[in-house]
């Protein structure tokens, strides 16, 4: 039997599976699967505007999960993601509110502090990993922590609001500094573009140059590396960099498109967020892209939950948590196998 | 008498992380790392707050806390020693899942009043003048946190059960090849230490940070992680730590009337600080080149447990 | 305590590990001698009841053990001491002793099984302090508290494999004293090791194990020419590589003072000729293998190599492979062709699947691979493994650094990777390689190092030297 035809069925099954585990929990809690789903749907795809928003959102989570796959792929646990989006939000603000703020190429010189202020905020844990051996989970939290009080610190303090310190945030951009869009809709193209560049850079570097493969190797067995000649510390260090960049991207689309200003929360979660989808994704650079969108509308039709049916949106955190611990476990209990050739011996 | 009250204030405030830090410290000596630990703090205070509330009976929150704490490890425990899973990656997942579980079951638990622990005054000793105030005159989950401290030590270092457990987490090959059941310490380590977890959750709800409302512990569980490495997986070392970060939190709390600005940000300052202290004591100890002096290593120095965070070999019993 | 081995067998798969072992031991050191696959560890895994044997018993003290099970064969007083100790690093002396101890509650009384511990110690006048954790000790004074650990719960037979690998000399002074007052008891003692010297100081009988089978039985006085004779093929010698060709181009190989036997001595020069190949002979547990990897990390000693030239020699002329090939040499969860790719890598920045492809296919036929270019490297068999490390071997002059480059490879795949390698002297400076079996090293060296422990004895061409003479040397008689 062809090998990609059975594991698109397995995956098949798979999926089948999970979605019944999570239909099943949301009836224990008294609702109604069907409508939520239903609701989700139209909430994030039914008309044009709505699927706009679900781009807005859909543009930092797959940026930030292709951030992780390149960090993944060498073995490292980025939980410092929160804090690299967070401060690529910073440096994009940072531009936003300089004398670049009202010119035209604002949001192109954005992107490039986003880079940076996140690509360095991600070189601190690969440093402290690489020379200092401290665990990249604790540098990582650590630094998230650090980001967060940054924010909260600029928001109440040097970029205050005019007259009224407020925590909801600080002013609203320039118009020049906001994401440049097409239409009345306000179509994100530039962002649009960003993911697929960098989804396709990604892929053509995972699959086709010596550093991808280094990377992955990396992740595989640091000692052997030296005999290939390669330093596992340097792709490591470069690993964070990347991840930390991309991420800072992810910073740069929600300041600059979703907020239009610097909030608190300016990452929503999404850092860690991207975590759960590259667990299931298994470094797959298509199925990441799929998965993130998915979430995506999830959490924009989620939104909806709220008004429609009453029901609390940390309902929508559940569903997507529930997904990816279902999926991890029914892929190490292989059922799938079993129940596919009960399936194809039923049908004979 | 503003040093008396720091003291009673700090020793109170970290009663809950007292017990987790333990708790963990427990489950880490196994081998295992419960990093659901700040999802698991949160759906236990939860669960602690709302089975106090309904059967008005403290006492039956904090056992409900304990429960829920106890199957979330065992869950974990499960997906590491019979599916062989990265306990990270569970790990992670069950922390995002519990954060929302918490904050979409509680809504309904949202700022109302349930039973309170209070306080309950040693009698004869707690009259002694300062050290009686300071020590004697808490409630009884303080009590027991105290309490827990020396017990753990001891039950760690020098009980059977204590030392079969910390073989596993070292060694599991040499452990098993001396007939000890390996999987099953390492579960036993991990739900006693879940158990902790939820007990400590509990004791938020239902004493230090009364009540219940969104994210009610944030953070808290991400911090007892690093606590306990701070802490060299020690529970003496690790509760000093606990009570280290304790008196940052009653400093901030006490400085934000200095300045406006930085109000918004002390309280979260402990946080990070605990994180760069640990950092940097991870650094001397692992540095490349150690110029550190030998004695600053062998005060901080940790003994990691060398199984910690590894799957089971294989031909393990 | 006496021991009946009672026609023991054991294959695995086609291969013969043993094959009717009869050994029979009253009381002493009894030494189990034998090359590098004769059985040895086979059987001492049958006794101490980790592998259950195919056919045969084992009685001790005329009663039958139960095989199969390791706790049986520790109930029933049998004690492994192994190379590594399996002991708790983290732990102190005390609490390593302490788990797994017959005692049934040890901490209920424990001033009374710190004081029987102590009494132990003393007997044998070991001088450990129980509160240090085991890491800090040395190998030996691990060794030493897993030995008084056997014998405080039970045991009456020691197994002893290879224990004497990184001891110091005085460790192994007491540690052979302490075994001999051992027997004095009635405790019989398994003694196996390849090291000639030390089995004729300590062991009172012997066994000669031959591809799985009992070839001798001997009691001392020993005779190591004897033994020698029994134990290794006809040394009569058959050179087969006899491609003298010359090349005017000279490197050195600078050996360190210390790394002479007795270390006493001044580093040393030796001159060799491009495309000499070196043998670096050593036992088991010796470190030949270490000397090779060091001329690529210079982390195990100062020994090294200087071209003529004296620039520094870049890292990617040499090619190191290990003999842990798994873990240390190739990425367990990356597929055939990408091995290929990475060691394409170094070179290029985009890697053409297609070209990879075709120089893989070829090095796999050239090679005689058995996988395909998607298996994944942890499904290869050792055989394949090895030879997919040898494939990996760069095109270009270099100094080929081999560790047990035949291990695992039946006759036929060692001759023709021999082959390969050997067709490589008129382009490499220097091909290295370390082998633990003598018949190779004297049919393709050039050059012989002899190794024994961690020191070197002897470099010398082959043509100086004779077969017997490097058997000696690794043996430590010099």
């Amino acid at each position: 039997m062809n090998k990609n035809i059975q594991l698109i069925q397995i995956n098949f099954i798979r999926l089948v599976l999970t979605l019944a585990i999570i239909f099943f929990v949301l009836t224990l809690f008294g609702t109604s699967p069907i409508s939520i789903f239903d609701s989700i749907i139209y909430g994030s795809m039914g008309s044009y505007s709505k699927f706009i928003r679900t781009l807005i959102v859909w543009a930092p989570i797959s940026l930030a999960s292709v951030a992780l796959i390149y960090t993944f792929s060498a073995g490292m646990w980025n939980i410092g993601i929160e804090g690299q989006i967070i401060m690529g939000a910073v440096g994009a603000t940072f531009v936003a509110r300089s004398f670049f703020g009202d010119t035209i190429i604002s949001p192109y010189v954005q992107i490039l502090f986003a880079l940076g202020f996140g690509g360095f905020w991600g070189l601190i844990c690969g440093v402290l990993k690489v020379k200092g051996n401290v665990h990249e989970i604790f540098s990582g939290l650590g630094l998230d922590f650090v980001a967060s009080g940054i924010v909260i610190y600029l928001i109440i303090g040097p970029w205050k609001r005019e007259g009224i310190a407020s925590t909801s945030g600080t002013d609203v951009f320039d118009k020049a500094s906001w994401i440049p869009t097409i239409g009345q809709n306000e179509f994100p193209l530039l962002l649009i573009l960003i993911i697929f560049v960098l989804y396709i850079f990604s892929f053509f570097i995972f699959k086709y140059t010596s550093f991808g493969l280094r990377l992955k190797a990396t992740g595989v067995n640091e000692d052997a590396a030296e005999r290939f000649y390669f330093s596992s510390g340097k792709y490591i260090l470069l690993s964070f960099f990347i991840a930390g960049a991309i991420a800072g991207l992810a910073g740069f689309s929600q300041a600059s498109g979703a907020y239009h200003k610097l909030v608190p929360s300016i990452s929503g979660g999404f850092g860690f967020l991207s975590i759960l989808i590259v667990l299931i994704c298994s470094r797959n650079i298509f199925f990441t892209l799929i998965i993130s969108f998915l979430f995506s509308a999830l959490i924009v039709g989620g939104s909806q939950l709220q008004i429609k049916l009453g029901l609390d949106h940390s309902l929508i955190g559940i569903i997507q948590a529930l997904f990816v611990l279902s999926w991890l476990i029914l892929e190490k209990l292989k059922l799938e196998k079993i129940l596919l050739s009960k399936i194809i011996r039923s049908n004979e | 008498m503003l040093f008396e009250n720091t003291i009673v204030t700090v020793i109170s405030l970290s009663t809950p992380l007292i017990i987790a830090v333990i708790g963990e410290t427990i489950s880490e000596k196994s081998g295992v790392i419960n990093l659901s630990a700040e999802g698991t703090i949160m759906i236990s205070a939860l669960s602690g707050f709302a089975f106090g509330y309904i059967t008005d009976f403290a006492i039956i929150g904090f056992l409900a806390g304990m429960l829920t704490g106890s199957i979330i490890a065992a869950f974990i425990s499960y997906c590491d020693i019979k599916l062989r899973m990265d306990q990270i990656a569970v790990g992670f997942v069950l922390t995002i899942l519990c954060i929302d579980l918490s904050n979409y079951l509680g809504q309904d638990y949202v700022r109302i009043n349930g039973p309170m622990v209070t306080k309950f005054a040693i009698p004869f000793i707690s009259k002694i003048p300062i050290l009686g105030n300071v020590f004697f005159n808490h409630s009884l989950i303080t009590y027991f946190s105290i309490l827990l401290i020396p017990i753990s030590w001891f039950f760690l270092n020098k009980t059977n059960l204590g030392l079969s457990i910390r073989a596993s987490g070292e060694n599991p090959l040499a452990a098993s090849s001396r007939g000890i059941n390996v999987k099953k310490m390492r579960m036993f380590g991990t739900i006693i230490g879940g158990a902790l977890l939820g007990l400590a959750g509990a004791s938020f709800s239902l004493y230090t940070k009364y009540g219940w409302s969104e994210s009610h512990t944030a953070n808290y569980g991400w911090i007892i992680l690093a606590i306990v490495i701070f802490g060299g997986w020690n529970p003496f070392r690790a509760a000093a730590g606990a009570y280290g970060f304790g008196l940052l939190q009653v400093l901030a709390i006490k400085a934000q009337t200095v300045t406006l600005a930085l109000s918004q940000i002390l309280p979260l300052l402990p946080f990070p600080i605990m994180i760069f202290i640990l950092i940097f004591i991870q650094y001397i100890n692992r540095s490349e080149r150690n110029k550190f002096p030998k004695f600053l290593i062998s005060i901080l120095g940790g003994n990691q447990p060398e199984a910690l965070g590894r799957k089971l070999p294989e031909d393990v019993k | 305590m006496k021991i009946e081995i009672k026609n023991i067998s054991k294959k695995f798969g086609n291969l013969v590990a043993n094959s009717e072992i009869n050994i029979s031991i009253n009381n002493g050191i009894h030494a189990l001698l034998g090359e590098n696959g004769a059985g040895k560890s086979t059987l001492v895994k049958i006794i101490s009841g980790q592998i259950a044997p195919d056919n045969g018993e084992i009685l001790l003290d005329g009663e039958k053990l139960i095989l199969g099970t390791p706790i049986e064969s520790i109930n029933s007083g049998v004690g492994l001491l192994n190379q590594d100790p399996l002991d708790f690093g983290n732990l102190s002396v005390l609490e390593t002793f302490l788990i797994g101890i017959k005692d049934a509650n040890p901490y209920r009384n424990l001033k009374q099984t710190k004081e029987n511990i102590l009494r132990i110690f003393q007997k044998y006048k070991i001088n450990i302090d129980f509160s240090q954790k085991t890491k800090n000790l040395s190998i030996g004074e691990r060794q030493q508290v897993e030995l008084l650990r056997l014998l405080y719960n039970g045991a009456k037979l020691i197994i002893l494999d290879e224990p004497t690998s990184a001891f110091s000399l005085e460790q192994k002074k007491m540690m052979f004293e302490t075994l001999r007052s051992l027997t004095k008891e009635g405790i019989i003692i398994i003694f196996v090791s390849h090291k000639l010297d030390e089995i004729i100081e300590l062991c009172d009988t012997a066994t000669i194990l031959k591809s799985g089978s009992v070839i001798h039985s001997i009691s001392k006085p020993f005779d190591s020419q004897d033994i020698i004779e029994k134990m290794f093929e006809d040394t009569s010698s058959k050179i087969k590589s006899d491609k003298t060709f010359t090349n005017e181009n000279n490197f050195t190989i600078l050996v360190s003072g210390k790394d002479f036997l007795g270390r006493n001595t001044e580093d040393i020069e030796h001159r060799f000729s491009y495309g000499s190949v070196i043998g670096i002979a050593g036992l088991q547990g010796s470190s030949n293998d270490s000397y090779i990897k060091n001329f690529f990390t210079n982390e195990f000693s100062k020994t090294k190599l200087v071209l003529d030239s004296k620039i520094k020699i870049p890292k990617k002329t040499y090619y190191y492979m290990p003999s842990d090939r798994i873990e240390k040499g190739l990425f367990r969860d990356l597929n055939v062709l990408e091995h290929f790719g990475l060691f394409k890598s170094s070179e290029t920045r985009f890697l053409n699947w297609n070209k990879i492809k075709n120089i893989s296919s070829k090095k796999i036929k050239k090679f005689n691979i058995r996988a395909n270019f998607s298996n994944e490297v942890s499904e290869l068999s050792g055989g394949n493994q090895q030879r997919l490390m040898l494939s990996l071997m760069p095109e270009n002059q270099s100094i080929l650094l081999l560790e047990q480059p035949t291990r695992g490879l039946d006759f036929n795949s060692a001759e023709n990777i021999w082959e390969m390698i050997l067709s490589r002297k008129s382009k490499d400076i220097a091909i290295f390689f370390s082998s633990t079996d003598i018949d190779e090293i004297w049919e393709y060296s050039d050059i012989v190092i002899s190794v024994s422990g961690k020191s070197i004895v002897n470099i010398n061409y082959k043509k100086e030297l004779t077969k017997d003479k490097v058997i000696n040397y690794v043996s430590g008689i010099v």
